[in-house]
């Protein structure tokens, strides 16, 4: 129980932050990294928190480009997402994972309003409106799996199943995605698009993994053909969006398809392992290149070879950091017999070429310091940490799938 | 209880932090001259051992490991410092001296790491804290350079994270000892020793040097010229002695330095280049320091001999120069000249380590550089030999000759330049380090007995004193019948450089050009079908209506044709 002391020694700092950030908005800042630090060193696999932190600190950068109502109290929230997402591998606790979900998905609530001196109320309804559906639907999905009835099984894998898909926008649950991408500020879409989707996708995997039956094999299918039709319906939407921040919307939708993709291996354990690594480093990859562009679009000026090497790694050029996640996830998909997702997976990825390099140029530009630039070259340094192979991560991963099943489950 | 040893780099580096913190500006000079000063006292009054050994997961950290090779370099560092806080103590901008503190301290925290974390660590803190030294100057070129220079050693930074990983995984040790015995039996060896040796600035991985150093500001670039390039000859020293593909390497660079060194233009650029000649003599020491072999150990102590050396006389030409751009603004060739009548003292002062890197007898270049070239004559690598003296004839008439003619001689003042008075402390600290080029050159006895070995050579002999006499003799005649020819041209000499300015603007334009146009190709005939998919796009998009009550619609009726199909399936399955 140190490492639950610690994270709540991490929130308390949090709130306390978040306090003094009323007066002073700076405190909220340095509350909220303290946390983090504090929660770096609770989290038991650090190869997967040094990620977390990496991200947790670019979002907490490009908050100072947004002058906002609540400035201060907008670190906290970010603050306390980092911590609960590097918080998600510590427990085995079922209970534990849910409210983890709740504590990630409700600080993007408040998030999603914020704009430049004010609060978008409309916005913020349609983002609220498919986050209460998404988290109820996830939580009876959860619920029914856990009392492990096995009439009901099939309908428990689906009710979560279609509760993830609308908590991240998988399509044809995504119509929030463009919406809100295009309406919103770009800074906190950079977190929804980054921070949030991390903890839905690793809490589902190790309810299904702690779950499944005989009949998983036959019900993944659903998984399956969901981040197909994901990937298509991202990728193709994105193709004649004019709006950059829409493009962005629709390469999530596809992004999630991807990620999606990585649950099936939840009927071979054996190569589960590959499965997670390579499905966290396209949360990643899609967190950089999201928190780059998006701040490319909120500042100006952004120097153009960042911005080709943003749309590279979401291309999966090799050695980017979205290269070795599709990899990944493709040898997962070969290995457990899904050659038909594995194809179109491929296929996606030479669809976005067009949108992606036209996005590198419409935001691309000279050379400047500036706000925007400085979190570029941040965000190109963390894809290009996988010049050397991330074996280790996979390596690192694999350790922890004999850890991944819950309890509170049955009965 | 008593405190055993205390880090001198973090007494530089948490003090640093106060100085911004002081009101009173003579109280804050005085600070800023007493942190190095204290950190030397606490190096005079250290044993040699292993202290601060930390436990760090399941490794141990050694932050202080104290012996032979890692004092040398410490005690040097923190006397450049004292010297160059003197030359920088007119600075008003409070934030410099923080950073040239917290440069020069983790300089200090690389030379007394006993783990490669603790190296790491301080490595990347070195590489940020000097990139400051750089943008402080507040030029555009200065900027652009300063993030090239970042760029350079962030890749380099990684590059020796990856071997450190690897060497961790493969041997589940983090000790930094000498991987000599080990070289060549994994790839994890080579990736420590690139990332050292771009720090070290070794060709084609030198361009960082000479693109930032010329453009960071007057007292920065003093700064500069010890920390960086020295700790990396202390971890070449440290980890790879005797590997022979150091010797080849470093006897390249000090001729290559030399040679683009008479192309440039710049007063500082020229110098910065023979930054990477004299680090070439090093680096050659060290390659051939193969351990137990007297000639291995000449070469260790020829290589430490010289850095310390090295540190002092470039740090004072740099000074020198400095002075020069300071009060005139320029320090262009072309835009030069005449100011002798106007800075005499910077003139001589400057000249002691013009000397003193050429090698004359009684300047302290002399009484190490020596010893390296007799280590690879010991040796009987009459090639390397023959590389390492030319690159001293050079030298001297690069930067004992070249220089000071267009700066100081050569015909009238242009007209143009304006020249103030310079102030009394930067020559104080010129002074200051002028007479440690002299008294060790005169008097080398104190450093001779902190070297790594033993030390049985002896530096004034009859035939070294001629040999290096003709050399400057033979130097001196075809310059003075060419001078003339040695002015300095306009034009920016692109070194290696060149391969990474240049693919960065080709990068953009492959992008731009040809693979844009590839998508469009590719999105317009190519597809299989095009027309289905702009169509099919179009239907997408036409889903997001804005309406949320349209979208609920949508979604509902998706939740519950799914929810019902499942509830069907579980029953029947």
């Amino acid at each position: 129980m140190n490492d639950l002391m610690l994270m709540l020694a991490a929130i308390v700092v949090i709130v306390l932050g978040s306090i003094v950030s009323v007066r002073t908005p700076k405190a909220g800042l340095y509350g909220a990294i303290l946390a983090l630090i504090i929660a770096f060193l609770a989290c038991d696999l650090p190869q997967y928190g040094v990620f977390i932190f990496a991200i947790a600190i670019l979002n907490l950068a490009s908050l100072g480009a947004l002058k906002s109502k609540i400035q201060g109290i907008d670190y906290g929230l970010v603050g306390l997402m980092g911590v609960v997402t590097m918080y998600i591998f510590n427990t085995a606790d079922l209970s534990l994972v849910l409210a983890s979900l709740v504590l990630v998905s409700t600080p993007t609530y408040l998030l999603v309003m914020i704009r430049e001196g004010g609060v978008d109320v409309e916005v913020g309804i349609k983002y609220i409106t498919f986050m209460v559906i998404a988290t109820v639907l996830f939580l009876i999905g959860a619920v029914i799996l856990a009392t492990e009835i096995k009439s009901l099984y099939i309908l428990g894998y689906v009710t979560l199943v279609i509760g993830l898909a609308l908590e991240v926008g998988i399509a044809p649950l995504h119509e929030w995605v463009p919406d809100i991408f295009a309406r919103a500020d770009p800074v906190p879409v950079s977190i929804i698009a980054s921070m949030a989707k991390v903890v839905p996708f690793v809490a589902a995997m190790r309810i299904l993994y702690s779950t499944s039956t005989e009949l998983t094999a036959v019900v993944t299918v659903f998984t399956a053909v969901l981040a197909a039709v994901s990937m298509f319906i991202g990728n193709i939407g994105a193709l004649t969006s004019k709006e950059a921040a829409r493009v962005l919307g629709y390469s999530t939708v596809a992004n999630m398809g991807y990620v999606l993709s990585c649950m099936v291996a939840v009927i071979n354990p054996e190569f589960l392992g590959i499965a997670l690594a390579g499905g966290l480093l396209l949360l990643f990859s899609n967190a950089a290149g999201k928190i780059g562009f998006l701040n490319a679009i909120k500042g100006e000026n952004a120097y153009s070879p960042l911005m080709y090497l943003l749309a590279f790694s979401f291309l999966g050029v090799p050695p980017l950091l979205g290269f070795w996640g599709k990899l990944f996830v493709a040898i997962a998909l070969l290995k457990v017999g899904y050659l038909w997702l594995a194809a179109i997976l491929v296929i996606n990825a030479a669809i976005s070429i067009p949108y992606y390099l036209r996005l590198a140029k419409v935001l691309g530009g000279d050379w400047h310091i500036n706000f925007t630039n400085i979190i570029a070259v941040a965000v190109v340094i963390f894809v290009m940490v996988t010049i050397i192979p991330p074996t280790w991560f996979v390596e690192a991963i694999e350790t922890l799938i004999p850890l991944l099943g819950l309890t509170g489950i049955g009965g | 209880m008593t405190i055993e040893w205390i880090h001198p780099g973090l007494i530089l580096i948490f003090g640093a932090l106060l100085i911004p913190f002081i009101r009173n500006r003579k109280l804050k000079q005085a600070y800023f001259l007493l942190l190095p000063v204290i950190a030397l006292i606490d190096l005079l009054m250290m044993q040699h051992g292993s202290y601060w050994n930390v436990n760090f997961m399941e490794y141990e950290l050694v932050l202080g490991r104290v012996d032979r090779l890692s004092i040398v370099f410490a005690y040097v560092f923190v006397i450049a410092a004292i010297c160059m806080n003197i030359y920088a103590l007119h600075l008003e901008r409070d934030w410099e001296h923080v950073s040239a503190m917290m440069y020069a301290g983790a300089g200090l925290g690389a030379v007394f790491a006993g783990d490669l974390f603790t190296l790491y660590i301080f490595w990347e803190v070195m590489a940020w804290a000097s990139l400051f030294l750089i943008w402080f100057r507040g030029t555009k070129a200065a900027h652009n350079a300063g993030f090239r220079y970042i760029m350079w050693h962030l890749a380099g930074g990684v590059i020796l994270l990856g071997g450190i990983v690897m060497y961790t995984q493969s041997t589940g040790s983090i000790e930094f000892t000498s991987f000599t015995q080990f070289w060549g039996t994994g790839l994890c060896y080579y990736l420590i020793l690139l990332g050292f040796i771009i720090n070290a600035a070794v060709p084609p991985l030198h361009p960082w040097l000479a693109d930032a150093y010329p453009e960071a500001t007057v007292t920065g670039a003093v700064y500069m010229t010890a920390f960086t390039t020295k700790s990396a000859v202390y971890v070449l020293a440290r980890g790879f002695p005797g590997v022979e593909i150091l010797m080849w390497l470093g006897a390249i660079m000090a001729v290559y330095g030399v040679i683009f060194a008479m192309l440039q233009n710049d007063g500082r650029r020229l110098l910065a280049y023979h930054i990477v000649s004299q680090v070439g003599y090093m680096v050659c020491g060290v390659g051939m320091g193969i351990f137990g072999l007297a000639a291995g150990e000449m070469a260790i102590n020829g290589a430490t001999a010289h850095a310390f050396c090295h540190i002092l006389y470039k740090a004072l030409l740099f000074m020198g120069m400095g002075v020069v751009l300071e009060v005139t603004g320029k320090s262009k060739f072309t835009e030069l000249g005449g100011l002798y009548k106007y800075m005499p003292v910077t003139f001589w002062l400057y000249m002691i380590g013009a000397f003193s890197i050429s090698g004359f007898p009684l300047f302290n270049g002399f009484v190490s550089k020596t010893m390296t070239v007799e280590a690879s004559a010991m040796l009987h690598e009459p090639i390397i030999w023959l590389l390492l003296e030319g690159a001293s004839i050079g030298t001297f008439f690069c930067i004992a000759l070249k220089l000071p003619r267009n700066v100081w001689f050569g015909g009238e003042k242009p007209a143009s330049i304006e020249v103030k008075k310079p102030p009394k402390n930067m020559l104080a600290g010129m002074g200051l380090t002028a007479a440690l080029c002299v008294i060790l050159g005169v008097y080398p006895e104190p450093l001779y007995n902190i070297l790594p070995y033993a030390v049985e050579f002896v530096p004034y002999t009859a035939g070294h004193v001629i040999a290096m006499s003709q050399l400057f003799i033979f130097a001196f005649i075809p310059f003075w019948i060419m001078r003339e020819k040695f002015r300095g041209e306009p034009e920016i000499v692109l070194d290696t450089d060149w391969f990474v300015r240049k693919p960065g603007r080709w990068f953009i334009r492959f992008c731009e050009n040809t693979l844009i146009k590839y998508a469009e190709f590719d999105e317009k005939r190519c597809f299989i079908f095009p027309a289905l998919f702009e169509r099919l796009s179009k239907a997408i998009r036409s889903i997001q209506t804005g309406y949320l009550t349209y979208y609920l619609q949508i979604v509902l009726l998706i939740v519950m044709v799914t929810l019902v199909l499942a509830s069907i399936g579980g029953m029947l399955l």
